[in-house]
């Protein structure tokens, strides 16, 4: 079952020089208790489609298209209504823990703000609840944990307190983007099993925005890869790691070192640059990039094509990556 | 091979005062680093916030004082030089910063960038003979002719950290201080600049301090690592060693803290909670409240990092661990 289903979703921004769209044409489905990730450069518009999604656009921007949760259209929706919906129905996770929260306000008061606004408990409720959700997370010491401000708390445990009150409401999606990004390494993986967690345990469906592959590929059940306010990619994780398509995706997955990569020859890399902002492209924004590009890349652009896995590209990969690596060497 | 940078002992402190009337308290950032860099040689160093490799950084080049410890440069001890030798030996030593698009001055375009450290250092030089080391470098970089009359703003991220790369060889340091230099770029670019500092190493024989906290990044391009956490060295050896034989357990977390690009992919987890604050370091080993295998001896004593064969590890239980 489809919980959110954006279709045709455009962003866009005016600028002196014209119009620069940000996110341009994308359709994304969701479905109850799946996990899909978002994977994409800055830039790509992954966070600019779960914002219009939201209503949380900068005044400047403006969005067309249509983005259903369930039953209820939210773009264009009225305040009123998608105050009711954020927090309580779809719940975000920020990149950065230290500006999601109020720094001037306790965990506990945070935590029972959410609660008393959007469940109506009391006071005593709250805090119990609070106290619940802190447990939840995998926060321990809780009682004190509820005294104290965001400052106190270290990266990784400020990560988990907004997860607590994304949680709060018992949303049904949970959009996370970039959670593990502003955390250390070693603190990462314990943020992200929250996550699977939490995805296991409540049958929450969760975005997860990411640039990186790796963590993509520890918690999703499908990808959808962006490149300049498109989807290029989109297939089952397993899928889209054995036999990435999209020159892009191929290319992004060799790109990124690994333990096992050789160190005595020069890193697979992608020549330029993603395209800045404001260069809206008419063709494959990808063909400046690409080694497979010839005339039709630079003057017709790709559509999203196919049912299981999806690429937008004229002369995607078939084979395998092992094969096309073990074929190399 | 001789050793071109050697650093002994190092210690570096910041006064620190959590509110303005209470005391100022001492956060030890470095405590008793030790550490050397051959001629030509790379050496990664790697370790999460507040484990102090950037206050190394910082300190082998001179941007802050050692508090206690000493740097020496080609056998001399840095703080005992007259200010001109110090200032002649600061040239040979360059640094290239986490990012670019701050460490570069928004109002100056590429040619002037590049040429600053030029009339800096080489004063004398002709203004024609300046434009053509400029140009030079940042053909060596990857840039062109074209990039020299643009602002920072109109490049890319990776562009920017080239001007940044070029900024500090076109005076031929000896020495290249690189402090996360991939850390702030798309991953699509990354890879541009680890090759790109590969080959300058390479061609220029330049030595090199790659500071990252990703070991796959640090594993591409150094001959030795140095493992920090919380002040101290953890662990130190070749590549090889430390890859094939990772001794100390922070070093075993940082290596499984990478989540590998494939699915379903099961990973130990090595290191339980937090990074404590570096203002209150734990006694004893400072690993010791995140390390699965703790003893009550781990919470007393610091260990001393022990030397076999050249691959040092400052843990008590190394070797029952292997």
């Amino acid at each position: 079952m489809t919980l959110l289903d954006i279709r045709a979703l455009r962003v866009s921004y005016a600028v002196p020089s014209g119009t620069v769209h940000a996110v341009d044409g994308v359709d994304f489905a969701l479905a109850a208790g799946e996990c899909v990730g978002v994977v994409g450069e800055s830039g790509s518009g992954k966070t600019q489609l779960f914002l219009a999604a939201l209503g949380l656009l900068d005044a400047t921007a403006s969005a067309s298209g249509s983005v259903r949760l369930g039953d209820t259209e939210l773009l264009g929706a009225p305040r009123s209504l998608l105050e009711t919906v954020r927090g309580r129905r779809i719940a975000f996770v920020f990149q950065d823990p230290m500006t999601a929260l109020t720094p001037q306000l306790t965990i506990g008061q945070q935590l029972s703000e959410v609660l008393r606004v959007h469940r109506a408990l009391g006071e005593d409720a709250a805090r119990a609840r609070s106290l619940q959700l802190l447990e939840r997370v995998h926060i321990g010491d809780a009682v004190q944990r509820l005294r104290q401000y965001p400052h106190e708390l270290s990266g990784g445990l400020r990560q988990r307190v907004t997860v607590a009150l994304a949680l709060a409401c018992e949303p049904q999606v949970l959009v996370a983007d970039e959670p593990t990004t502003a955390l250390d390494v070693t603190v990462q993986a314990g943020v992200l099993e929250l996550l699977r967690e939490v995805k296991r345990e409540r049958r929450l469906a969760i975005v997860l925005i990411t640039h990186d592959f790796g963590v993509a590929a520890q918690l999703c059940d499908r990808i959808a890869v962006m490149y300049a306010g498109r989807i290029v990619e989109s297939a089952a994780t397993e899928e889209l790691y054995a036999r990435p398509r999209h020159p892009y995706t191929r290319a992004l997955l060799r790109a990124v070192p690994r333990l096992d990569t050789p160190v005595d020859e020069p890193l697979v890399n992608i020549r330029g640059a993603p395209p800045a902002p404001g260069e809206t492209p008419t063709a494959c924004a990808f063909a400046p990039r690409c080694a497979r590009a010839d005339a039709r890349c630079v003057s017709e652009r790709p559509e999203l094509m196919g049912t299981e896995q999806r690429v937008a590209c004229h002369h995607p990969f078939t084979e395998p990556l092992a094969t096309a690596l073990a074929r190399r060497s | 091979m001789t050793s071109l940078l050697e650093v002994r002992d190092l210690t570096v402190e910041y006064p620190v005062r959590s509110s303005a009337w209470g005391r100022a308290r001492a956060l030890q950032a470095l405590r008793g680093v030790t550490l050397s860099v051959a001629e030509g040689e790379t050496l990664g160093i790697v370790g999460e916030s507040g484990c102090g490799k950037s206050t190394l950084a910082r300190a082998v080049v001179g941007l802050v004082p050692a508090g206690g410890g000493d740097i020496r440069w080609r056998g001399q001890v840095l703080a005992q030089l007259r200010s001109a030798q110090r200032q002649a030996i600061r040239r040979e030593m360059q640094m290239v910063f986490q990012d670019p698009t701050a460490s570069l001055d928004p109002r100056m375009r590429v040619a002037a960038l590049v040429a600053e450290p030029l009339q800096v250092f080489e004063p004398d030089l002709s203004a024609a003979r300046r434009r053509e080391r400029v140009l030079r470098m940042l053909e060596r970089v990857g840039l062109a002719a074209e990039h020299l009359a643009r602002f920072p703003h109109e490049l890319s991220g990776g562009q920017c950290q080239r001007v940044a790369i070029a900024r500090a060889l076109v005076i031929e340091p000896r020495l290249l201080v690189c402090d996360e230099p991939v850390s702030s770029l798309d991953v699509s670019v990354q890879a541009q600049i680890v090759n790109l500092l590969r080959d300058l190493q390479r061609d220029l024989g330049v030595s090199l301090v790659f500071i990252s906290h990703n070991m796959a990044v640090v594993r591409q391009l150094s001959a030795r690592i140095l493992v920090m956490y919380l002040g101290r060295v953890m662990e130190v050896g070749t590549r090889e060693a430390v890859f094939a034989d990772a001794r100390h357990p922070y070093t075993r977390a940082l290596l499984a803290a990478i989540p590998p690009p494939e699915p379903r992919a099961q990973r130990p987890v090595h290191a339980s909670g937090e990074i404590p604050s570096p203002l209150d370091p734990p006694p004893g080993c400072v690993f010791h409240t995140r390390c699965p295998w703790v003893l009550d001896r781990c919470r007393e004593a610091i260990p001393a990092l022990e030397s076999t064969q050249g691959h040092d590890v400052a843990c008590l239980r190394w070797r029952e661990l292997r």
